[in-house]
């Protein structure tokens, strides 16, 4: 057999930090604060809706929520889903359904929380519900730099340094990516695929000199 | 240091495995305090890991400890285990896609909040070499190299290109202007006119292409052996067509390639990841004028080193080897074909 080293070994990491996370995984990695709405959530009649543009945080919002709850349901509405009857149901990806189900749903006795991309506010209030919506907008550069820290930290192999990614980089990658946090993970996944030696990531932009 | 710390130790340093092969180690436990630990347990399986969501398989935990055991504060008691490696999936470390092997340690402890604690470490399992070290590997002197002299290999010249656009435009600008006239809605007429070309780029055109292709010529006998195969052996690639009219034959070419597949599903976002882990292409070039009724035959070995990764498949993590077959004639786009084989491991 060929002499081959262990999974980046050579960053001091076992897996690329930026790779996609597991739903298991997800809820430690999340800088998110929703503790405020878990109390609510316990009673039913209420729907906390997470509005956004992809790649702002819906998900990892609902996923973060659910480690409070997690007996209850969560379903993604890409793929063609039975929706069970439970309290409290965690719906993802809302916008792919017909108004009319989505109205029916609204109309049982439980609670939501929601990751759309359109606002359902008028139907929430047309099934009598009580409802707030979270606008998941950007990224500041303090909130980025937790994000990072956490996933590096979390594909760590053993005790000393490891790569990092410095806080004028995290800003010049919120102006590229426009504050899309997907896609930033997605670039840093290539920056570390490329890293030969424990280092910080050094970004390079088109056209910045 | 917390008051209690589990650790995976294997007994190999390097902790490469082959197949079927025995993985010994010990668990460790160390407490700075008085406890009761009622179980201690391993688990082995392999995950996935990069662009892809994960997919993993898990073996039978191992119970190493099933009564409770009282340690005092200080004390180090060691748990081994031992467990045959299964066959497969091979460790891989690719660019969007990571195979790795984990064996992960459990212990239920009485302490109140927190009572199970875990350790994970990797290992290697009959692994494959990365496309770094297949690319910087000299050939295996197992591989001869095709015997036609005419064959070499390279990468294939592309498609001529600008008769794509020049034709796309064409129809573009013709489909404006026409629908345009007799409707008098530019906004429109331009969006039918791209639809319609679309249409037209991506039936149409293909259906005329087949339809040039019998035309001209007619494929005898298109082969690729063996279809399963390990790395270190050869794919022979046979190709024989007949001409059935006048055609200019620019060039040959295979490829053998093996590409990882990774698709992550998110949130809003689903997305398909693709990276040419292992190519191997061979050209001949004939640049000749043909005349109807000729024969002609390509034939061409491609290897695959040894080391080479194997085929894998789950639900969101693929590598995919194939051999594309292509005949590239004078200004039209080329003839090919793309068929799959699987590389089994070692």
């Amino acid at each position: 057999m060929t002499n081959m080293r262990l999974a980046y070994a050579h960053l001091n990491l076992r897996w690329n930090p930026f790779g996609v996370i597991s739903i298991e995984d997800a809820p430690q990695l999340a800088v998110v604060e929703v503790e405020e709405f878990v109390d609510r959530l316990q009673r039913p009649g209420f729907a906390l809706q997470f509005l956004g543009e992809p790649g702002r945080g819906k998900t990892t919002h609902l996923l973060a929520l659910r480690e409070y709850f997690p007996q209850a349901p969560y379903l993604h509405f890409r793929e063609k889903a039975e929706i069970p009857q439970a309290p409290l149901l965690f719906l993802d990806d809302t916008q792919w359904l017909p108004a009319s189900l989505r109205k029916r749903i609204f109309s049982r006795q439980s609670s939501f929380v929601i990751g759309t991309l359109i606002d359902h506010s008028k139907e929430l209030i047309k099934a009598g519900m009580q409802h707030t919506s979270v606008c998941l907008k950007g990224v500041t550069v303090d909130h980025l730099g937790l994000i990072i820290k956490r996933r590096i930290e979390w594909a760590r192999r053993g005790p000393g340094p490891v790569p990092g990614v410095p806080e004028s980089e995290i800003t010049r990658l919120i102006q590229e990516y426009n504050g899309d946090t997907r896609a930033i993970l997605s670039r840093l996944y290539e920056e570390f695929q490329a890293l030969e030696g424990i280092t910080d990531v050094k970004i390079s932009i088109a056209g910045s000199v | 240091m917390s008051k209690y710390q589990l650790q995976v130790v294997f007994d190999r340093k390097d902790r490469t495995y082959r197949f079927n092969e025995e993985v010994s180690g010990k668990v460790v436990l160390d407490t700075r305090a008085q406890l009761t630990c009622r179980k201690i347990w391993i688990d082995y399986g392999w995950r996935t890991h990069g662009k892809g969501n994960q997919d993993k398989g898990v073996g039978s935990p191992l119970n190493l400890l099933s009564e409770a055991a009282q340690l005092r504060s200080g004390e180090r008691r060691e748990y081994p285990f031992r467990f045959r490696t299964p066959s497969g999936p091979a460790t891989y470390h690719g660019h969007i896609l990571n195979v790795d092997w984990y064996v992960t340690a459990h212990a239920h402890l009485d302490i109140p909040f927190r009572p199970n604690i875990k350790n994970e470490q990797d290992f290697l399992l009959g692994i494959s070499m990365s496309k770094d070290e297949l690319s910087s590997r000299p050939q295996d002197a197992r591989i001869k190299l095709p015997a036609d002299p005419d064959i070499q290999p390279g990468n294939p010249p592309k498609d001529p290109f600008l008769p794509k656009i020049f034709g796309g435009l064409g129809i573009l600008l013709f489909l404006v202007a026409f629908f345009s006239s007799s409707l008098r809605y530019y906004a429109f007429s331009l969006l039918l006119g791209l639809f319609v070309a679309y249409l037209i780029y991506s039936y149409v055109f293909p259906a005329i292409l087949r339809a040039n292709w019998k035309r001209k010529f007619e494929i005898n006998d298109l082969r690729i052996t063996p279809a399963e195969l390990y790395p270190g052996d050869r794919v022979t690639c046979r190709l024989q067509f007949q001409t059935k009219r006048k055609i200019y034959l620019d060039h040959f070419a295979a490829t053998l390639s093996a590409e990882e597949v990774a698709i992550s599903e998110g949130g809003s976002d689903r997305s398909e990841f693709k990276h040419v882990a292992y190519k191997q292409s061979y050209v001949k070039s004939y640049k000749e004028n043909l005349i109807a009724g000729r024969l002609i035959s390509f034939d061409c070995v491609l290897p695959v080193l040894p080391g080479a990764p194997a085929t894998f498949v789950s639900s969101h993590n693929d590598i995919k080897w194939s051999v594309k077959v292509k005949i590239s004639f004078n200004r039209w786009p080329g003839w090919e074909k793309t068929i799959p084989i699987t590389v089994l491991r070692r």
